[in-house]
């Protein structure tokens, strides 16, 4: 499971496609980034006369009303690759972005938190190779658990030596020092994948900062233009 | 009218099954790669393998010794066989979204002459008028 973030860190940085917010298009790349396997465009209910999403040119109405601000090229000079103005979006596709991000954030952060589990679990392994005689004194008696409530006495037959599980159902007998090598190894790849994360987390969260506050305008703009509409008719 | 909108369910209900088939296949590609990566980091850890360290592999329960080389090529067996299997679904991913381009623009269409049908009702309601 945590390896599927090595590619993660590899990532392009986030950047809004064009093709996902004018279109019912499922562009991959995103599903391999994110892999967020609930960024599907809606279904449209039964008898719906359109398909959500597919809506390209904006509607009459909202092209009134069109609040120039934010864009998200300012940023797109140090993110590189497609970038569109929130501005020329209508509010149903803005709420559509919104929601995807959402799910990207969502999805993201879980993918963190699994992350910063593992690295934990690496770095326990790595306390208790490097305690040493502490732990590997073969002239303590231990209790060997043979159930979760029966336990045997027991004698260190081999202090030095570990079985360590690379993965895969292989296994392999080290001495501890290799294998303290082995943990500090993983533990520092799953730091470098972590920070990776941590900067397209951040930078997804910024994006969606930026759609929501384009949204929030549209929306007032959209407001009291329409109560004007209907007082001059 | 009626006729178009059950032509546009048909339409969009086609185009969420691809959607549908689509999200299955990227997922198996997503877990592949995560197989691929395990077994190269397994790999790499059989060639930093030192003097006297010894591969066991896990077969139900027990754990058995294992020979170095048979170890190595069991993984590079699976290797090939996982980037053989996702070369596949690349193929396949990329039918699909030819398909979905496909009958996107069938909704299109579709969807255009509902709209110019609409727009042309009222004017001729108000022609008659």
């Amino acid at each position: 499971m945590i390896y599927i973030f090595r590619r993660l860190g590899e990532a392009p940085h986030p950047t809004i496609p064009v093709m996902q917010l004018t279109s019912l298009e499922m562009p991959r790349s995103a599903n391999c980034r994110g892999n967020s396997g609930a960024s599907t465009a809606p279904h449209p209910p039964p008898g719906a006369h359109t398909v959500p999403g597919l809506i390209t040119a904006p509607s009459k109405s909202q092209d009134h009303h069109r609040s120039p601000t934010l864009t998200m090229a300012s940023q797109g000079r140090q993110q590189g690759g497609e970038q569109i103005s929130l501005d020329t979006l209508t509010a149903p596709q803005l709420s559509a972005v919104k929601k995807q991000l959402d799910e990207e954030v969502e999805h993201l952060s879980q993918s963190y938190a699994q992350l910063a589990a593992a690295q934990s679990k690496f770095k326990e392994c790595l306390r208790v190779v490097k305690s040493g005689s502490e732990t590997f004194d073969e002239k303590k008696p231990i209790l060997v658990p043979l159930t979760n409530s029966l336990y045997v006495k027991g004698r260190m037959a081999d202090s030095d030596k570990v079985i360590v599980d690379v993965g895969t159902g292989f296994y392999v007998e080290k001495d501890t020092k290799s294998a303290a090598e082995f943990y500090e190894a993983k533990v520092k790849e799953l730091a470098a994948n972590i920070q990776g994360l941590e900067g397209i987390v951040q930078a997804k969260t910024q994006n969606l900062r930026l759609v929501e506050e384009v949204l929030r305008q549209k929306v007032l703009a959209a407001g009291p233009a329409a109560g004007q509409a209907a007082q001059a008719s | 009218m009626a006729d178009i909108q059950r032509r546009l369910q048909a339409l969009s209900e086609d185009y969420a099954k691809l959607q549908k088939d689509l999200q299955d296949t990227v997922t198996s590609r997503q877990k592949l790669e995560a197989q691929m990566q395990e077994n190269f980091g397994v790999k790499q850890e059989f060639e930093k393998l030192k003097d006297g360290e010894t591969i066991y592999k896990l077969i139900g329960p027990v754990l058995l010794k294992q020979d170095r080389t048979d170890a190595e090529s069991t993984v590079k067996g699976r290797l090939e066989f996982i980037e053989k299997e996702i070369t596949r679904l690349e193929g396949h991913i990329k039918e699909t979204q030819a398909k979905m381009e496909k009958k996107k623009t069938e909704i299109i269409q579709v969807q255009t002459s509902a709209q110019a049908a609409v727009g042309a009702g009222p004017q001729a309601v108000k022609g008659r008028a």
